[in-house]
């Protein structure tokens, strides 16, 4: 089983770029011997670019959720990258979910999908 | 009183025209010729011998041949081999397979080494598998037969291409051949907030061919649009795709996977857990 790990690009500001898979690949050098190194897979890092191991925190989904919209990366943490504008503007554009209330057919038909499933239907 | 005897002269050339091979003693002990007399053993090696102006045949150790190029053709060795790219005058660090093919002689062949400095023209296509033996054929410049196997342990990768060298040079790279080894699971890595469902590992896998499989068993607390993985350059659609999905009560609701391999999950809202599996063909 080959090692792996999963890895995010950033670019030389510390803004998330993309998310990748890294192998360790293990190969038979020409005299015999192995040797090992973590590749990149489907992605070659531009000047200035770097991985972060660190899994990402919650990303904001809507205006009243709490997380983050633009990831960077300061060193140590990932933080809010997006400006107050762009804050703003991105919640313009993700108001705060409302979810409709189900209709009284909506109610019957899913109470008659958890009756079916306890009796084995 | 001492008798001596003398020959006459006379006696001496009669006995000079007697005086043959056939009275001289040959000891056949070393050689393991039959002839006990010089005579004779001379006339057995003359009866063993070859004659030099025929074709020695390569059972006895000849070429079959009169001439150089047929007795290579005889011997197997009229295809002229190379070990290194290095023997046709070139950098492997640094040179392109256009200008190796072009250093080729017709008729050869090359064998060599790929290593992690090997030159990017000559591992164009070779993906992560860079270290490996590459055979190339060159019969004339019209076909150029090229192999690659890769050293990579526990996972062995064979590449094919052609090469045609008529005109222009069109080095198109290697095409990778399916081999009979199932793909890899990868745990998926998910985002802060949610884990694998206890009992389950969510996983996602892509075949030699490139179809992904995924399968999520996920826990945590939904939001409509909660960000819960985002998969891995490489292994994403090429558009926009969703998929049904349920938790454990039956509660139905879709996971998308969008731009940049975003996973986003909706309807489940409140719900603690989610179920769904899918597959597609890879993008690029």
């Amino acid at each position: 089983m080959t090692n792996y790990k999963h890895s995010n690009v950033i670019d030389s500001e510390g803004f998330y770029v993309d998310f990748v898979l890294v192998l360790e690949m293990e190969n038979v050098t020409e005299n015999g011997a192995s040797t090992s190194e973590w590749v990149i897979q489907n992605y070659t890092l531009k000047d200035g670019e770097s991985l972060v191991d660190t899994q990402r925190p919650h990303a904001r989904v809507n205006a009243d959720d709490i997380g983050i919209i633009k990831f960077k990366w300061n060193g140590t943490a990932w933080i809010e990258g997006a400006t107050a504008n762009e804050i703003a503007q991105w919640e313009i554009e993700n108001p705060a979910y409302v979810e409709e209330e189900a209709t009284m057919e909506e109610i019957i038909e899913q109470q008659e999908l958890i009756i079916s499933s306890l009796l084995g239907e | 009183m001492a008798i001596k005897k003398y020959l006459s002269l006379d006696g001496l050339a009669r006995f000079k025209e007697k005086l043959t091979a056939t009275f001289i003693p040959y000891t056949n002990t070393s050689s393991g010729l039959s002839a006990t007399n010089a005579q004779d053993a001379i006339d057995e090696l003359n009866s063993s011998k070859y004659d030099s102006s025929s074709v020695i045949p390569i059972a006895n150790g000849g070429t079959g041949a009169t001439a150089v190029s047929g007795a290579r053709w005889n011997l197997g060795t009229n295809i002229v081999t190379y070990r290194a790219v290095s023997d046709l005058g070139l950098d492997i660090t640094s040179c392109t397979m256009d200008e190796i093919i072009a250093a080729m002689p017709d008729s050869s062949m090359l064998v060599f080494w790929v290593a992690g400095d090997s030159s990017s023209s000559i591992k164009d296509g070779l993906g992560t598998y860079g270290y490996g033996t590459m055979t190339i054929i060159k019969s004339t410049q019209y076909r150029v037969d090229l192999s690659y196997i890769s050293n990579t342990v526990n996972d062995v990768r064979i590449f094919k291409s052609n090469y045609y060298y008529g005109g222009t040079p069109t080095w198109s790279g290697w095409v990778g051949l399916v081999t009979a080894i199932e793909p890899t699971e990868y745990e998926m890595s998910f985002n802060s907030g949610f884990a694998n469902q206890s009992g389950f590992t969510s996983y996602y896998s892509k075949s030699q061919e490139g179809v992904v499989c995924v399968a999520i068993a996920v826990t945590g607390t939904f939001e409509s649009g909660s960000n819960i993985f985002t998969m891995p350059s490489g292994f994403r659609p090429s558009t926009k795709l969703i998929s049904a999905a349920a938790t454990g009560s039956l509660v139905a609701g879709r996971v998308q996977i969008g731009a940049g391999g975003v996973v986003n999950v909706y309807g489940v809202t409140g719900s603690t857990d989610l179920y769904c599996s899918f597959s597609f063909v890879a993008q690029g």
